[in-house]
């Protein structure tokens, strides 16, 4: 079985940091196979992508999960748009400081005008919402930004991504969030 | 939603017929590397010997995004246009990507130094072989999680915590 998670918020979010954390994370525990591939720009912002796969045992079945982040940059939405095809699962990564609050929203927005695109149900795509930068003073309370955030009241994190805190459990959320339609179905049968 | 959690499944005829497709145009063209994947990269079919699976799976991603890159570029330029086939070049190789039926795409790695022509002319019979099996191949869904949602989200906390 095979999986595609995408991380995807405004430019500055946190994307590549997390992902490259969760990349370190996993890699301790032997559940990644090969490299972390970035395209990135001089710098560091994602130019493309970012990528990598795990191998995750379930059940003596082997889950592979492809892990890809976007580029936040607004310049950069139909490279956006390329990574996003056939997505099982989307991370939503929030700039958790103040006066970020209109980027992030725009970022949504155009995110489900992409999905609507692909014929998606917007509200049954597995999400999980990640509010990232918790560590910083002028980050805003969860409840406040939930509003705006978190259109679909998914289950969400927060996160201190440039420590690694939060990461493995907002992966953790995904995966069961974008397995769950289907064990359910399987477990109607 | 019906999910793309999806193990593609193909059934004992339709892997045969795919396999002397693909042997026929690896023989003709000396083609490399032969990808069949999904337009999420999931990779259904490789062909070639110097990739492992998991490299076989970063090209195919790399392969979709590239390809859907380009289709949208050529959406700037025209709304109504739409992409079907993929060709470039580095100094040593040649890509072509080619759409499939059924949210498939192909993708092939050449050396150079073979006649391009006739390489574009089989990969374009390739690429009609292979939209003939796509018409009629079933896409199975494999149910290979027996797991409760319960017991999902304590197998999960038990790898990942
Ligand atoms: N204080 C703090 N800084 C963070 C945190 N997460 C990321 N950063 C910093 O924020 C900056 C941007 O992080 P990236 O991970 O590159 O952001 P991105 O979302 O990938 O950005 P794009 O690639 O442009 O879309 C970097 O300087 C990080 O070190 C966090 O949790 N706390
Ligand atoms: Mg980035």
């Amino acid at each position: 079985m095979k999986l595609k998670i995408v991380f995807f918020g405004a430019s500055l979010a946190g994307k590549s940091t997390t992902v490259r954390q969760l990349y370190k994370i996993l890699k301790e525990r032997n559940l990644t196979k090969g490299d972390f591939v970035s395209m990135e720009t001089d710098e560091n912002r994602t130019l493309f992508v970012e990528l990598f796969l795990t191998q995750l045992p379930l059940d003596g079945e082997q889950v592979d999960v492809k892990v890809l982040t976007t580029p936040g940059q607004f310049r950069l939405h139909p490279l956006r748009k390329a990574i996003l095809q056939g997505v099982d699962g989307l991370v939503f990564t929030v700039d958790s400081q103040k006066g970020r609050e209109e980027v992030n929203f725009l970022v949504l927005r155009e995110m489900a005008y992409v999905l609507k695109e692909f014929g998606y149900d917007l509200y049954k795509i597995p999400v999980v919402v990640q509010y990232n930068k918790r560590d910083l003073e002028n980050a805003l309370p969860v409840e406040e930004l939930q509003p705006i955030c978190n259109p679909w009241d998914a289950p969400y994190t927060e996160t201190v991504a440039t420590k690694g805190i939060g990461v493995l459990e907002t992966f953790r959320l995904i995966l069961q969030q974008a397995l769950r339609s289907y064990v359910e179905e399987k477990s109607r049968k | 939603m019906e999910l793309d959690i999806i193990s593609y499944s193909l059934s004992e005829d339709a892997k045969a017929k795919l396999n002397t497709v693909i042997d026929n145009f690896q023989v003709k063209s000396e083609a490399k590397n032969i990808f069949i994947f999904d337009k999420a990269g999931r990779v259904l079919v490789y062909r070639g010997k110097n990739l492992s699976e998991t490299e076989a799976e970063f090209v195919a991603s790399i392969m979709s995004a590239v390809f859907f890159a380009s289709e949208e570029l050529g959406n700037i330029i025209d709304r109504e246009d739409t992409l079907n086939e993929l060709i470039y070049e580095t100094k040593k190789r040649i890509f072509l990507i080619a759409r499939l039926k059924g949210n498939f795409l192909v993708g092939v790695i050449s050396d150079k130094g073979k006649n391009l022509g006739s390489l574009r002319l089989f990969f374009k019979h390739f690429v009609q072989d292979l939209n003939q099996l796509f018409g009629s191949i079933q896409k199975v869904e494999k149910y290979e999680l027996s797991l409760s949602p319960k017991q999902l989200e304590e197998k999960l906390k038990e790898v990942l915590s």
